[in-house]
């Protein structure tokens, strides 16, 4: 046993450090607001009337579940708000609005309320949503019909769909510094890496995501496409490709590092960053669905009680001479 | 060798005994609140399902088949296993009365447990030879260990949560399960 200080605690009086739950709601939103920025500036006002009713409903459910459930008014801390603005990024600008009320619903009642509420949800509400939608209403996110009407200027295939089903043929038609930029189609704010990485790297820095998770669920990703890319590289993108497209980014700093469904220690982050991001990989590459990250981070959702089951020992315990 | 592996990926993730066939959901919901039983659960379904695989297997190919009395499948299996069963729970009662204990009914209960039949019935329904049925039926037991315990620790989770009263225990535990058979939708396709 080192003699290493393992908690240093000072005396009273104690000053309130000023962070709080909405506080914490606020600066994930505003890390969004890049990626988010981009995407009204592609798809217009469509988007941001679709971003304001996700929000605004997932209150509203929040509200009529605080009602219902005859607790204290919550939608205060901030938490649907973002987890409805969540849900609006991933999807595309002309969802109708049937489906983000069903999304909202599914993710703040289902996802969060009826577990207890704000902390006690064992999945990423948004991402149960989504998962939801995308195995009801499979054509609510086929980007490539659901986004026909825009004409903007790149190309407007969805990668991920057009590496599905035409090859590695493709990936010269996208830039990979244009994909970094947002020249993508996608989800509202899912598009715009540059944005999503500057929205992650802040929250990292102001303490409210953890670096471990993001990093290790890029590591996992990069590394797992690395490897099919070099055994084949005639049938599987290269990594930085991956890396690019889809949820991915998003995925890593705002998706993965959902606080209550995400472990504690650190092993068990980077056992389930590592992980969503090898799963994901494998979903895309030889798995039925075009994009893993939903269904990959989910999975270790559920499995991150056990993985957090990797604790280090209560101190005093087992010792013989304690 | 290659098929074998990927039959037990196939029917470990999936197929999914638990959440992509909804076979034995019982104890999947029943045993499910603390750990210990779970694993306990599991490990008791783990021996039967393996042992029930290859028996039914033998009594199918050298015994139903040769006689063409095939129509007879479901009474042999469930002769079968229900013998199985008392087996095992003789055995636990003996050397392990703890977890015994712990299972409770749901011990019995493997005996019209429809993952345990189903299993046994998917096997002959595919025509496997022998490796394949054995790899097979390990693979499926494991894979109903799997859903299970990790069923349990999220359950566990949700035992300190302020669930509200209308959907306590069972109720938040088949929400849970669909979204787990939501999540479980990841490895579709991959085998």
């Amino acid at each position: 046993m080192s003699n290493r200080k393992l908690f240093v605690s000072s005396h009273a009086p104690y000053w309130h450090s000023r962070r709080s739950i909405s506080g914490r709601s606020y600066h994930i939103m505003l890390a969004a607001l890049p990626a988010l920025v981009m995407g009204f500036y592609h798809y217009g006002a469509q988007a941001i009337g679709l971003v304001a009713l996700s929000m605004s409903s997932a209150i509203i459910w929040e509200f009529l579940m605080n009602v219902l459930m005859k607790r204290p008014t919550t939608i205060g801390d901030g938490n649907a708000a973002v987890i409805g603005l969540l849900l609006a990024m991933l999807l595309p600008a002309t969802t109708p609005w049937w489906a983000i009320l069903v999304g909202t619903f599914m993710a703040v009642v289902v996802g969060k309320q009826i577990f207890g509420g704000l902390g006690c949800n064992p999945l990423n509400p948004s991402l149960v949503a989504l998962a939801i939608l995308l195995l009801s209403w499979e054509s609510l996110l086929d980007f490539d019909t659901r986004l026909v009407n825009y004409d903007l200027p790149f190309h407007m295939a969805y990668p991920l769909t057009a590496l599905k089903n035409f090859g590695v043929s493709v990936i010269p038609n996208y830039s990979l510094f244009g994909l970094f930029m947002g020249q993508q189609s996608g989800g509202i704010g899912t598009a715009f890496g540059l944005g999503l990485i500057i929205g992650g790297l802040y929250l990292i820095w102001r303490g409210h995501i953890r670096w471990e998770i993001s990093l290790s669920f890029l590591a996992g990703l990069f590394l797992t496409a690395l490897l099919f890319n070099v055994s084949d590289p005639g049938s599987y993108a290269n990594p930085v490709f991956h890396l690019l497209t889809g949820y991915t980014l998003i995925g890593a700093f705002f998706l993965a590092t959902e606080d209550s469904s995400s472990p504690v220690n650190f092993i068990p982050m980077i056992i389930y960053g590592a992980s969503a991001g090898i799963l994901t990989v494998l979903i895309r590459n030889i798995g039925a669905f075009e994009d893993g990250v939903v269904l990959a981070i989910l999975m270790l959702n559920v499995a991150n009680p056990i993985l957090d089951k990797i604790r280090p020992k209560a101190m005093g315990r087992g010792m013989e001479h304690a | 060798m290659g098929d074998l592996i990927l039959l037990s990926v196939s029917s470990i993730f999936v197929n999914n005994i638990l959440l992509m066939q909804y076979l034995g959901n019982c104890p999947f919901l029943g045993v499910s609140k603390k750990m210990e039983t779970a694993v306990g659960m599991a490990m008791a379904v783990v021996f039967v399902m393996v042992l029930a695989g290859v028996f039914t297997w033998v009594v199918n190919t050298y015994l139903l088949k040769p006689f063409e009395v095939e129509f007879l499948r479901t009474v042999a299996f469930i002769l079968v296993i229900a013998s199985l069963v008392q087996f095992v729970e003789m055995f636990l009662k003996k050397s392990i009365p703890a977890l015994y204990a712990g299972l409770g009914i749901f011990l019995p209960l493997i005996t019209t447990n429809c993952a345990v039949m189903g299993v046994a019935l998917i096997l002959n329904k595919e025509e496997y030879d022998f490796i394949h049925a054995l790899v097979a039926s390990t693979a499926y037991a494991i894979g109903f260990g799997l859903a299970l315990v990790l069923f349990a620790g999220v359950r566990e989770r949700i035992l300190l949560a302020r669930v509200p009263k209308p959907l306590q225990d069972t109720a938040i535990g088949l929400v849970m399960a669909g979204m787990m058979s939501l999540a479980f939708f990841a490895f579709k396709g991959m085998a």
